[in-house]
């Protein structure tokens, strides 16, 4: 197969690294499920590793994490992508951030569309929530690449946009009717 | 656990606008349609294309567009004034064609449209839909009253030319307008009238602003408004297929790349050019005068050179350079303070090139294909 373009930038799958033993705490969800996670996949969410840091700073244990606006379900899938990209470099998904096209590593793809639309917009709203940028673009780009070619109806179904709207007839969505 | 529906309209605005960014141009369109909230999300995200193009001709109006450069999508509008018909062409073609590579076209469907306001044309639409497309645009190529892929179009009438400008114009300068466009390289197709050129350039951020590209090949510019605005000022390339009756060298000495058409050029202010680029001292920049009425006088331009006069052509690589390289009458190369660097400036009957080049790639480097492969 011919090597895909701007591979040299592509991110890495990751890697589990002979370091240190994991640590691991407990992740609370707003509907009461606990989960377990590697503190180094937490950190991949700005907001978990700014709660982990004032813990760590102050030197308390750090038995339990809460986070209060995703539910279980939805806290699985995010642990399940921050595990997986544990070992990422950081400054990738920064570059990223503004970039119309990125490439969706082939595990990130399969993972992010299976999920039927609804969990995938809960999984990047809870990761708009707990700002981890890589999910934020993968999720936005998968969500992109669902509705790339569709005409205005399909649309709309895709997304669950309930009712038709007359627009002026001048708007360039006209090509599609 | 219950079945989750998609819920679009209740996600959070930054989350669509990011969702928005990422789609391809004719894929916001639809989208665009769906709802007046997400008309509203579509007009506010930015909207990143390769290239974008107005232009209109003897039957119908044409706007195009590039998502990454790769392919180039046209629409094509036939609407007459007092008909409630439009026929709208759409297309998408590779914007290389390779014989026997890729396909010349990719697609080509056609739309009719019902119900229309008799009262409109297809100038309307098309201009109408590029105001849409200018929205938050950041572009690298804008494309005015030009195209972005060199094929037959008929030539519009005067009066159908006039009133695009006017209205062009209008729309792009009025008050609703509010932000200026973000383009690298403008290129502007427009007939001699200074005020609205200037006009124009001001409706486009200096700061992204690259690249002037202007043409009118048979008129002659009045410059002094031109070169007054920001854009010009901070605009580092310049392609002029132009004639400029009052440009003077001091005007252009900021520009780091120069292709233009000069009615003629004294050999003082070749000199002046040389220096300048001399004085630059960097790798790629570079100057090409086409002579539209005199011719450079060799000698009297070599007379003005501090070195003393050496041919030294560069030695083709490639057949096309070889053949391209045999119209040049004299190579002259100058030493720059870096020297690593080297200007090479070449002389044919109705051409003048400078490039600054690597010394050990002057061969390769050397632009003699600037001013023929366009």
């Amino acid at each position: 197969m011919a090597p895909k373009k701007n591979s040299a930038k592509r991110p890495q799958p990751s890697t589990p690294k002979p370091s240190a033993p994991a640590r691991i705490v407990k992740v609370q969800s707003s509907d009461g499920h606990i989960l377990q996670a590697d503190v180094r996949a937490l950190l991949l969410s700005s907001t978990l590793a700014a709660t982990i840091k004032g813990y760590d700073d102050e030197n308390k244990p750090l038995e339990k994490l809460e986070v209060n606006n995703v539910v279980g379900f939805t806290l699985k899938l995010v642990l399940e992508w921050c595990e997986k990209h544990k070992e990422d470099d950081p400054a990738i998904a920064q570059a990223e951030k503004d970039k119309k096209n990125i490439f969706i590593p082939s595990w990130d793809r399969h993972f992010l569309t299976k999920l039927p639309m609804g969990n995938l917009f809960d999984l990047i709203t809870a990761a708009y929530h707990l700002d981890i940028t890589g999910l934020i673009n993968y999720g936005c780009k998968t969500v992109a690449n669902s509705a790339k070619g569709k005409s205005t109806e399909e649309m709309r179904e895709l997304f669950g946009i309930p009712e038709p709207w007359e627009q002026p007839s001048t708007s360039t969505a006209t090509w599609d009717d | 656990m219950s079945k989750l529906e998609p819920i679009w309209q209740n996600l959070p605005l930054h989350f669509k606008s990011k969702c928005v960014q990422k789609l391809d141009y004719k894929s916001r369109c639809s989208l665009r349609k769906c709802s007046k909230l997400d008309m509203h999300i579509v007009d506010i995200s930015p909207n990143n294309l390769n290239s974008l193009a107005i232009n209109t001709y003897e039957n119908y109006s044409f706007l195009s567009w590039s998502n990454d450069g790769d392919t180039v999508f046209s629409v094509k509008y036939f609407k007459n004034l007092g008909e409630s018909d439009m026929k709208i062409e759409f297309s998408a073609s590779p914007s290389v064609y390779l014989p026997g590579k890729n396909q010349k076209s990719i697609f080509k469907k056609s739309i009719f449209l019902e119900n229309l306001d008799p009262d409109s044309d297809d100038l309307d639409f098309v201009l109408s839909d590029f105001k849409i497309a200018q929205k938050k645009l950041n572009c690298k190529k804008s494309i005015i009253n030009d195209f972005i892929l060199k094929e037959y179009h008929p030539i519009a009438h005067p009066d159908r030319t006039m009133e695009f400008r006017e209205r062009l114009l209008n729309q792009m300068t009025s008050s609703g307008q509010k932000n200026q466009i973000k383009t690298e390289i403008l290129h502007l197709k427009w007939h001699k009238n200074p005020q609205e050129i200037a006009e124009i350039l001001k409706m486009f951020e200096s700061k992204n602003l690259k690249k002037l590209e202007f043409s009118d090949r048979n008129a002659t510019w009045q410059m002094a408004e031109i070169t007054k605005t920001e854009q010009w000022i901070k605009a580092e390339q310049l392609w002029m297929e132009v004639m400029a009756e009052d440009l003077k060298i001091e005007d252009f000495r900021h520009f780091s790349e120069i292709q233009m058409h000069v009615r003629d050029l004294e050999e003082k202010d070749l000199w002046s050019v040389i220096q300048n680029f001399r004085s630059k001292n960097r790798y790629g920049a570079s100057f090409h005068f086409t002579y539209r009425q005199g011719e450079p006088d060799l000698q009297r331009i070599l007379a003005t050179f501090n070195v003393i006069p050496d041919d030294k052509p560069i030695r083709a690589a490639t057949q096309i350079r070889s053949i391209l390289e045999r119209r040049i009458n004299h190579t002259q190369r100058f030493q720059l303070s870096n020297p690593d660097l080297i200007l090479v400036v070449m002389i044919a009957d109705k051409e003048v090139w400078g490039t600054v080049c690597h010394v050990a790639n002057v061969d390769v480097e050397a632009k003699v294909e600037t001013g023929m492969l366009r």
